[in-house]
């Protein structure tokens, strides 16, 4: 990651999920994998098929990249951390692998890649977002239902959703204030 | 759940140590008559928590690979486990250092190595008992503290289970102490008055049940809560709970104490046997709460 976007206070990403576009195709679940070589049996981003709990739509499940990160608060290095601009990176070189950032994570958003002895989750593509790209899910998108939201943009169109509550976080009782939101429902 | 065995006994040794250091303070308020005791407490205290921690650092990823990046440990302050780890690092050479000032040449062959240190922690014993009791606290406290910080499994989100893991802490502490302290009495060829012990004993284990009851009362509250309860009553993990954790921990060495009392110490193996009933249900008490922790968020599902 560049040391530049990571005093950039010009950005703040969230991440917009219309369920009504999205028709559980696991494209965004493969170009992640792919992407950011995820190991076999783990995911950073999947699709929560729509029979299980009390969703009716399938829904796109990976990091929340709360603003009140629990995984934050616990991490003991400081390796987890939230950047200027949303995105709650993990420094690999400070982590020492105790897993509390796991057992932290209300979302269960986070697994542990036992080769590297590392935790590991989305950072909505950090490197890409930095190259001027958008992350792997959202460009691979095949109904568009994907949208990286820049709430610090005053003509961001995926931003003013967010900001109209059209597009709202999942679970907010939680308290760690979310920044993916859902479209549900029209 | 990803912590496993690991955390479980380091969770259950963490406590352990604690408990017997804190045995080992009432000991010797008590008077000479519970040298053993003292004595053992404190020798067990070092060990115990250090043997612990070598497992929470076999745990981790890189950190075992590369470790001196433990220093990172110390860094976030509003991390729960920064707080144990300076805890644990003051805590394990105070209490190796307290154990000195205690006892005697109980390695004769390494005294001429430690004979001047523990010349220094014997005159400096008064602060020792301090700091190794406000630290062995400390350390008790913050099992639970760890487990019930993050959000993430309603069970563990109470404040009482820091405070089920500190009395549990206490209990296995002084279980402990009092089977050490019994075995090298023994072998010194003194025969150790239990009965008092087995008296603190059914005070401790009482309040324990009524805690345990009262955490798991608490956790039913919320569906994952109540989920985790039922796997603990009910479910998969019921036969261990009842068995091992109720009856051999509590309830079975609730009886031996008191029996033992009522016999004024006429009983020494019926309390030793509710001793090592306790200590058995209080590693199976850490391994279910790890296991019974059922994610706020049932699965990934919404």
């Amino acid at each position: 990651m560049s040391t530049a976007t990571k005093t950039d206070v010009r950005h703040q990403y969230a991440l917009v999920v219309d369920t009504n576009k999205c028709i559980g195709c696991e494209a965004c679940s493969v170009a992640c994998r792919v992407e950011n070589e995820v190991p076999d049996g783990h995911w950073r981003s999947r699709i929560v098929p729509p029979t299980s709990g009390g969703s009716k739509v399938p829904m796109k499940w990976s990091c929340m990249h709360c603003a009140d990160a629990p995984c934050v608060q616990v991490c003991p290095t400081k390796a987890t951390y939230r950047r200027p601009d949303g995105i709650v990176v993990i420094e690999a070189a400070k982590c020492v692998g105790c897993k509390y950032c796991i057992v932290a994570c209300p979302y269960g958003a986070r697994y542990f890649d036992e080769k590297a002895g590392l935790p590991d989750k989305c950072d909505l593509c950090v490197d890409r977002l930095d190259a001027g790209l958008e992350p792997a899910c959202v460009q691979t998108c095949v109904g568009r239902a994907l949208a990286l939201a820049d709430l610090a943009a005053p003509n961001d169109e995926a931003a003013a959703r967010i900001r109209s509550g059209e597009a709202r976080p999942l679970h907010p009782e939680l308290g760690t204030k979310p920044s993916v939101y859902y479209v549900v429902g029209k | 759940m990803v912590w496993g065995w690991q955390i479980a006994w380091y969770l259950f040794l963490g406590g352990l140590g604690a408990g017997a250091t804190l045995t080992s303070l009432v000991a010797s308020r008590a008077g000479s008559r519970f040298g053993p005791i003292e004595r053992a407490g404190a020798i067990l205290a070092g060990p115990a928590v250090a043997f612990g921690t070598a497992l929470l650092v076999l745990d981790l990823g890189m950190g075992r690979r590369e470790p001196w990046r433990l220093i990172y440990l110390y860094s976030n302050w509003q991390s729960p486990m920064t707080w144990g780890t300076w805890i644990l690092t003051l805590f394990i050479p105070i209490a190796v250092l307290h154990a000195l000032s205690v006892t005697g040449a109980f390695a004769p062959r390494w005294e001429r190595y430690v004979a001047r240190v523990r010349r220094v922690c014997v005159r400096a014993h008064s602060a020792l008992k301090v700091a190794a009791g406000v630290l062995a606290l400390s350390t008790a406290i913050y099992t639970g503290v760890l487990l019930s910080v993050p959000p993430s499994f309603p069970l563990l989100s109470s404040w009482l289970l820091p405070v089920l893991f500190l009395v549990s802490a206490l209990s296995t502490g002084l279980s402990a102490a009092v089977v050490v302290g019994h075995v090298k009495a023994r072998r010194q060829r003194v025969e150790l008055d239990l009965h008092p012990w087995s008296r603190i004993h059914i005070g401790l284990v009482v309040v324990e049940l009524g805690v345990l009851l009262a955490w798991l009362a608490v956790g039913s509250a919320s569906q994952a809560g109540s989920d985790s309860v039922q796997l603990l009553v009910s479910g998969a993990l019921a036969p261990v709970f009842w068995v091992v954790v109720v009856v051999a921990g509590l309830v079975g060495p609730v009886l031996a104490f008191v029996v033992e009392t009522a016999t004024r110490g006429q009983s020494p193996r019926l309390a030793l046997a509710g001793e090592a009933g306790v200590l058995a249900g209080g590693l199976a008490l850490r391994y279910l709460v790890l296991l019974a922790a059922v994610p706020v968020l049932v699965g990934p599902a919404l």
